[in-house]
């Protein structure tokens, strides 16, 4: 049984990464951290908990509130967020992220101590080491890694669906959770942890379609039906705003990161690379891989594809309870 | 009642005599004491410290240990601005001078004291939570600490009384053309510190130049004749001599810039001149960590406090005061 800390930004991929996490028989979530990111951190910390209440699971997994903001960037004006133009549908505004998942308000709070703080407590005491699976801005991680680096030796693996070589979304070379805050990703890239890289070029590679989400309903869980909703949301967001080469398709990126824990052969082309971060200007966000040869010293791993099917069908196997 | 403070420190020489004073005045309580890295690594400012605080006889006072770099600038390829002025300053017979040594002078000996299980950063964001009054935070050092509390929990701003900083200089600079060593080193802490919401005096190198002490002002501490006012009065010289040779010229005193941010709690009348400011801290470039003073004619709401003189007499009389007191 791995034990995994989830920290996550929800959000509609993200919302399927939960139930993804939380119905394998395999992973033990330990905890979730919610960060600002594809949301608010009110939207996000709210969404999550009403979430796991809504899979019957509020009093297993404890959520703790991550942070509001980057750790630096927003404070130079010439780095604040990106103004988005709204995408439109029939008159009405269409979301790859509603602001509210369409579930109950939640009755369960999160923790009172902040994920970064969270973090360094769990990870200096833990007994073995922890699998972090970092779906949103890096941010609260790379706070506890500033404030506690010895904490490094308790982390098996940190998997993060974050940047892209050849695929980008928010700015000509960058990835929105990478964008969001370039400093905490160098940080969390550079700790010494083993670290995988979930990008778009995998995730992209392992888009889900219209006849993947009847697979789910057919299934009939909770679970199936919600991801089979939140997946055509993105579809519609993805036709109207990001066109993929297949049509009536979905890169639903976050539960790439749980299946690769479960299935490691779903992402395919894993080389070693060295990554570091692009801050300032044009660049700023891109995830540069090194590819002076001779030079680099490697310091993570880097998923340059994915297998579709396999994605899709680990999915149905966790929905299917 | 006594001013409730937490203090923040790279001990560090003057950091030494500004923890000294604090612990010896009656009228501040010193809650807890973070470190950080800056005038030396932190390790060896938190040692420093436990060791003062031991020595003081203050054992007591909590001292929890703080972050080892900046927030994100050194990330940066280009970063860290070559400061330019890494010549060695030796004396007449070549032993190599250093304004704040790795062990300070006076605490040579290891104590059993250790810093608390959690870090300072953990510290402030649950200490100031759990607070019903305000408290005084006096930062002496590079605002790493501070500057990540804040950004984890910013709601802890509310629990600050005032944050009086010992950092930055309008006309005076000293480790860029433009900066001051405590603020350069984590630009983006300070920055964040600044913007908080609490209200933050500022004690720059304008102020703590202003009341430098001399080699008579030592001894004049000295003379007190408490531990304390030897172990003040060694640094105080040590510092004048490294300053002496680097800065050449006939300069013959030293800026005990932290000591005067502690005093500025104490007593505020110890400043002579506080003018009210809008400062931002240049993040990056040729003025990184320079505290700008918005100087148009209709300048931005003020957001600060900032010292740009004190008084050498009060200051000094001040060490002699509470430095000088009988153990």
């Amino acid at each position: 049984m791995r034990k995994i800390i989830l920290d996550v930004d929800t959000g509609s991929d993200d919302a399927v990464a939960v139930m993804a996490a939380l119905l394998a028989k395999d992973l033990k979530v330990e905890a979730i951290c919610s960060t600002w990111g594809n949301l608010d951190i009110d939207h996000t910390t709210e969404n999550t908990l009403r979430l796991i209440e809504a899979m019957g699971k509020g009093d297993e997994v404890p959520v703790y509130r991550g942070c509001a903001a980057p750790m630096a960037k927003f404070l130079c004006k010439d780095r604040l967020p990106l103004a988005i133009r709204p995408l439109m549908k029939d008159g009405k505004e269409v979301h790859m992220h509603e602001p509210e998942l369409k579930l109950e308000k939640a009755t369960i709070k999160e923790q009172d101590l902040p994920a970064p703080l969270f973090y360094i407590d769990y990870l200096l005491h833990a007994e073995e080491p922890v699998t972090l699976v970092e779906v949103g801005p890096l941010t609260s991680l790379g706070h506890a890694l500033r404030i506690r680096p010895e904490i490094v030796k308790n982390i098996e693996e940190i998997v993060i669906m974050g940047g892209g070589d050849r695929v980008a979304n928010c700015t000509p070379c960058a990835e929105f959770n990478i964008w969001a805050d370039p400093e905490a990703a160098e940080i969390v890239a550079t700790c010494g942890a083993k670290v995988t890289w979930v990008p778009l070029d995998a995730t992209h590679a392992a888009y889900l379609t219209k006849k993947d989400c009847e697979r789910f309903r057919a299934i009939g869980t909770f679970e199936a039906n919600f991801a089979a909703d939140l997946i055509e949301g993105r579809i519609l967001a993805h036709t109207l705003g990001q066109p993929l080469a297949e049509p009536d398709a979905a890169a639903v990126h976050d539960p790439l990161c749980i299946c690769y824990l479960i299935d490691p052969t779903v992402l395919k082309d894993v080389q070693p690379v060295e990554i570091h971060l692009g801050f300032y200007g044009v660049g700023e966000g891109e995830t540069i891989v090194d590819r002076r040869e001779g030079l680099i010293t490697p310091n993570s791993y880097f998923a340059f594809d994915a297998d579709r099917f396999k994605f899709c069908d680990i999915l149905c196997d966790l929905f299917t309870y | 009642m006594a001013t409730r403070v937490i203090l923040d420190v790279d001990t560090g020489s003057d950091d030494a005599v500004a923890v000294a004073t604090a612990l010896r005045c009656p009228d501040l309580d010193v809650l807890a004491i973070c470190t950080v890295w800056g005038n030396l690594d932190v390790e060896d400012t938190t040692e420093n410290t436990l060791r003062l605080v031991d020595k003081l006889g203050r054992a007591e006072v909590p001292v929890y240990k703080g972050c080892g770099t900046a927030m994100v600038k050194y990330l940066y390829p280009r970063g860290a601005v070559d400061t330019g002025r890494s010549s060695k300053v030796v004396d007449e017979n070549g032993n190599e001078l250093h304004i704040h040594y790795k062990r300070l002078s006076g605490l040579e000996n290891p104590v059993e004291k250790k810093e608390e299980p959690i870090d300072a950063v953990t510290f402030y964001v649950q200490f100031l939570r759990a607070q019903t009054e305000k408290v005084t935070l006096i930062p002496v050092g590079p605002l790493t600490n501070l500057g990540e509390a804040l950004s984890i929990a910013p709601d802890i701003a509310d629990k600050i009384e005032k944050i009086v900083i010992m950092g930055g200089g309008d006309k005076v600079a000293n480790i860029s053309p433009s900066a001051e060593a405590n603020i350069w080193h984590d630009p983006e802490a300070a920055e964040i510190v600044q913007q908080c919401g609490a209200p933050v005096l500022w004690i720059p190198l304008d102020a703590t130049l202003s009341c430098a002490l001399n080699r008579k002002d030592c001894a004049e501490l000295r003379a007190t004749g408490t531990w304390a006012a030897d172990f003040a009065a060694t640094l105080c010289e040590e510092r004048i001599e490294f300053e002496s040779k680097s800065v050449g010229g006939d300069k013959d005193n030293s800026s005990i810039h932290d000591a005067l941010a502690v005093c500025s709690v104490i007593d505020e009348s110890v400043l002579t001149e506080v003018e009210d400011a809008h400062v931002h801290i240049a993040l990056n470039g040729y003025n990184e960590g320079e505290t700008i003073i918005d100087r148009r004619c209709i300048p931005d709401k003020f957001n600060c406090r900032f010292a740009v003189k004190a008084s050498h007499d009060k200051f000094l009389a001040m060490l002699c005061e509470y430095l000088g007191r009988s153990e």
